[in-house]
């Protein structure tokens, strides 16, 4: 059997396994030793095995990702949450969906201080939904714009995603970092003109809060500095050259629990909850990071990425046509299974063609994680709004999926405006020292 | 079987937050040394190497406690619509493959840290000794596989009793 062969019939059995609900990093570590097995041995494969898992788990350029998820956690502990919503509240609340234009706001600022979707979902829902529910919005608004929102914690960084993209293509993390600060505030906007044209063509789904007075609305805004404080640090370093990423997501850590210890918002159980949360997403990254490698080891193996590489720039097509093939495919891997999986599994394979086609790594990036973020709220599986109706129990999942429709939408237009205007990623980027 | 998974959780529990507080360690070390080496130019030594090796620790101890709580991603997509029985076999079988991977690993990491004993392997620069960092490691992804045991005994004898 031909390596290209047994490589596809890995793909078959990784699908079949996944399905049949083993965990998707048990699955792709099976199939990668497996096939590892049938292309060069089992000496070769059990070599993947002894080497592999603790190397890369103890690799320096990963601590970024738990450091992330911990600050993340922290300043949801903290509270720095209510204090992002309350400000959003008072400057967009009265208007018609106001609530909902200050829960994607609140979403973004939260992003700036979380590197993961469903984590920021799920700590603006406990913030949000009860909020909108006293002024009596439209379950299906609530509930969509918290899921889709949820998914800007990706794309404003810190990112847990652009981290990984960046650690499997070899690029810079700070760089991809910054590709996603532009993208992600016209994404808000984007949300925020949904929820406007949504909400004035059925203005029953949103109706507007009173008007905050001048000075509570200061008060609101100044209550924020410490996420302020936070993003610039974090941020600020890396965009500086003062600290390397892993160095500025510990700055970002420690100041979250600094604030959250002065604010006397953090309490001890608190803290260990923080932690709990923290390392067993930690575990769950790795173990799927540790099952993608020895399965990316088998895929680099058969050559099946080079040899797709080869064949579609060889076609005689034009590039973005294969680029667009390739972000439909993953809006239907995205619906279908999980996106940390899914980007670990197809980067290695899809990179090559788009860097051979001439297309700029960072900006694929960016456009990986929307591809991402569709991914997150798409049905049948997406994540964002799984987390989401598991607190709001009472709302079923297809008004969720109808909630997000206007959201996706939006995905899509800033899919054509970074095809459009590529800069718009690589703007920042391209500024740094 | 439901108090023996309930125990596993408890004490690899404890197990996962240590490797929490090691996290948080290493965080206010890494902040430590940015700041002495910005304004002092004298950083903290090692810090590096240090970080690296307790990072595994952070991930592997929290293994455990993340399969005796389902922390692990699956699809559910098919296996949905089985009955709650199959669907607990299910769980149960998965668990025991989860099992088998986790072993294999933890044997290799094992013949891992026999040749860095042997060779008294150290890290490059500051040439701190591997083998006290890889030895607990390989015990937790080991108490790992363990855990999955558990949790497929577990829903065994829930499927027997429904």
């Amino acid at each position: 059997m031909s390596p290209i062969t047994i490589s596809l019939l890995g793909f078959i059995a990784l699908l079949a396994l996944i399905l049949a609900r083993l965990p998707i990093a048990a699955a792709m570590a099976i199939v990668g030793v497996g096939g590892t097995a049938a292309i060069a041995g089992w000496p070769a494969a059990l070599a993947t095995l002894r080497q592999g898992p603790f190397e890369r788990a103890s690799s320096y350029t990963l601590l970024i990702i738990p450091l992330f998820i911990f600050m993340g956690y922290l300043a949801s502990q903290a509270g720095l949450s209510q204090g992002l919503f309350r400000a959003a509240h008072v400057w967009l609340g009265h208007r018609r969906g106001g609530l909902a234009m200050a829960t994607v706001a609140g979403c973004a600022g939260f992003g700036a201080i979380c590197g993961s979707s469903v984590a920021t979902g799920a700590t603006m829902c406990s913030v949000a939904l009860p909020e909108m529910r006293r002024y009596r919005y439209a379950d299906s608004l609530s509930t969509g714009c918290i899921a889709a929102g949820g998914t800007l914690g990706i794309m404003v960084p810190p990112s847990i995603i652009f981290v990984l993209y960046g650690i499997m293509t070899e690029q810079s993390i700070g760089k991809l970092l910054m590709s996603g600060v532009l993208p992600g505030l016209v994404e808000t906007l984007l949300f925020i003109v949904a929820i406007a044209l949504v909400t004035a063509w059925w203005p029953s789904l949103g109706a507007p809060a009173p008007r905050a007075t001048w000075g509570e609305a200061l008060r609101a805004t100044r209550d924020i500095w410490e996420v302020g404080v936070l993003f610039a640090v974090v941020i600020g370093g890396i965009y500086g050259g003062l600290a390397t990423p892993a160095e500025s997501a510990a700055f970002g850590a420690v100041g979250a629990l600094a604030f959250g210890l002065a604010r006397r918002r953090l309490t001890w159980r608190g803290l260990v909850e923080a932690l709990d949360q923290t390392v067993r997403t930690t575990a769950m990254v790795f173990f799927i990071v540790i099952g993608a490698d020895l399965f990316g080891y088998f895929m680099a193996l058969s050559q099946m990425p080079m040899q797709l590489a080869a064949g579609l720039s060889a076609l005689q097509v034009k590039p973005f046509v294969v680029l667009w093939a390739i972000i439909v495919t993953y809006i239907v891997l995205g619906a279908l299974m999980d996106e940390l999986a899914m980007i670990l599994l197809t980067v290695p394979i899809f990179f090559p063609v788009v860097t051979a086609l001439g297309y700029d790594p960072i900006w694929f990036g960016v456009v990986i994680v929307v591809v991402v973020q569709i991914g997150l709220i798409a049905p049948p599986v997406g994540l964002n709004v799984f987390v989401i109706g598991g607190i709001a129990r009472d709302v079923p999942m297809v008004t969720i999926y109808r909630g997000i429709m206007p959201f996706l939408a939006a995905m899509i237009v800033l899919l054509a405006v970074l095809a459009a205007w590529p800069g718009l990623a690589l703007l920042l980027p391209s500024q740094m020292r | 079987m439901r108090s023996l998974e309930a125990q596993a959780t408890r004490w690899t529990r404890y197990l996962a937050l240590g490797g929490g507080w090691v996290l948080l360690g290493v965080a206010v070390l890494t902040v430590a040394d940015a700041l002495l080496r910005k304004f002092l130019s004298r950083p903290l030594p090692g810090t590096f190497e240090a970080s690296e090796l307790l990072l595994a620790a952070v991930i592997f101890f929290a293994m455990p406690y993340t399969g005796l709580t389902d922390g692990h991603v699956s699809v559910d997509l098919l296996t949905g619509r089985l009955s709650p029985r199959a669907q607990t076999v299910i769980v149960g079988v998965n668990a025991l493959v989860c099992a088998v991977i986790l072993g294999f690993i933890a044997y290799q990491m094992g013949l891992l840290a026999v040749e860095y004993g042997r060779s008294a392997r150290t890290t490059i620069t500051m040439r701190i000794p591997i083998l006290p960092f890889i030895v607990p490691v390989t015990a937790a992804a080991a108490l790992a596989a363990l855990g999955f045991v558990v949790q497929a005994l577990a829903a065994f004898a829930r499927a027997a009793a429904r």
